[in-house]
């Protein structure tokens, strides 16, 4: 019996020196120790996606405090859920498709509320009634300046874009997925990911080409 | 060569080269030769890399704290869900003993179904008149059936365990008694 025992801490000890920290593993080996025991797994998947789901929701939805409510919600998905993943699969797939399902319904939810398209009007109208400045500093000739103000035209430019080419873009653009990849996040075929990313790409174009000359 | 529809049409391709070696050189031909396609490449480029150079939303400092409550609750749900199941289990397991008992042989009563003569009753020979309610009268009160029927004579050799108004004349074919007091 004490002999068991002994050879158990042995063993801990042994695998404790000979595994790797958390921060070297890769996502699935973390869910595999994770499933193993190790709690502190979890925490360090967090830690590596927390900030590009919160970038990624962020982008699709426009509304800051909502996106981090949603990568919660997606964190506890994926808690729940965490003992019927597939190793086999990628998970930086399954929890991009977890955060896109909810992004998504974000928005449809949004659309039908009345409230939201009130604000949407106001704020359009309230932009359009904005008197104007005495200094215009669009044309300010400080680099900084312009540049920091090309950035805010190009995010909200990524805003006008209609949904389903919103996330294939980002997905792309900004999070450097692959189009396999984007089409199992948004369940769609390959063929469509190349064609909204394509037509994405094109009304992109078109609206900050202004900016841009 | 390639003209410009065609390089808008596949530009995604080319501009994630996933296009071979020889239509990627038709692809820089065309941009080399159309300064509408060349501007197109160029605002694509220049607008994804300032996005790029946006500053990533960082979550908020109670990301976390927030984050570990809920997943507090989670677990606890978690390990209600894991004890439920065996008290459901337990129940259940209960419930089907309870039915198979209920239907076993050994407890069900087993009272055999007879099927019993008709019920006739005869209409007594003297007038009974009706109890009046302000004067004194007759008025009804059951005769016992043991007073009037002789021992052995109900159904089955006993009295009928029921109503006194009834008793059961000697070949068995119940009569109505109904007796009148003054």
């Amino acid at each position: 019996m004490a002999n068991n025992f002994a050879q158990d801490v042995l063993n801990t000890a042994e695998k404790a020196t000979t595994r790797p920290s958390l921060k070297e593993v890769a996502d699935n080996d973390l869910v595999i120790r994770y499933l193993e025991g190790e709690k502190r797994a979890f925490g360090e998947l967090v830690e590596r996606y927390q900030g590009r789901l919160l970038n990624f929701v962020y982008r699709s939805t426009g509304d800051r405090q909502r996106a981090e409510d949603l990568v919660q919600e997606t964190f506890i998905r994926v808690y729940r859920h965490l003992h019927r993943f597939d190793t086999s699969k990628k998970f930086s797939t399954w929890i991009y498709t977890i955060a896109s399902n909810l992004a998504k319904n974000e928005l449809r939810n949004r659309s039908r509320n009345p409230l939201v398209l009130f604000q949407t009007i106001k704020k359009n109208w309230e932009a359009d009634q904005r008197p104007l400045e005495w200094e215009d500093n669009t044309y300010r000739p400080d680099d900084l300046f312009r540049k920091r103000h090309l950035k805010q035209l190009v995010e909200s430019a990524v805003e006008e874009l209609p949904e389903h080419h919103r996330q294939v873009f980002i997905l792309r653009e900004m999070q450097g997925k692959t189009y396999e990849e984007i089409a199992e996040i948004t369940d769609c075929n390959l063929g469509t990911v190349k064609s909204r990313l394509n037509r994405a790409r094109n009304n992109f174009a078109q609206i900050v080409a202004p900016l841009l000359a | 060569m390639i003209d410009c529809s065609r390089f808008l049409m596949e530009y995604s391709d080319f501009r994630d080269e996933l296009v071979d070696s020889e239509l990627r050189a038709k692809f820089l031909d065309h941009i080399e030769s159309c300064a509408s396609c060349a501007r197109y490449d160029r605002v694509v480029g220049r607008g994804v890399s300032l996005l790029r150079e946006l500053p990533d939303p960082s979550p908020s400092d109670d990301f976390g704290a927030r984050l570990q409550h809920r997943i507090f609750h989670v677990d606890d749900e978690m390990r209600r869900v894991r004890t439920f199941p065996r008290s459901g289990f337990a129940v259940a397991a209960t419930a089907v003993i309870l039915l198979l008992v209920s239907l076993s042989p050994l407890i069900r009563e087993n009272t055999p179904l007879a099927e019993l003569p008709a019920v006739v009753a005869n209409a007594p020979s003297q007038t009974v008149e009706t109890p009046a309610l302000l004067r004194s009268g007759p008025f009804l009160s059951p005769t016992p059936a043991s007073t009037l029927a002789p021992a052995g004579s109900s159904l089955l050799g006993q009295a009928p365990p029921s109503s006194p108004w009834l008793t059961y004349g000697a070949a068995g074919s119940p009569r109505g008694i109904l007796t009148a007091i003054d």
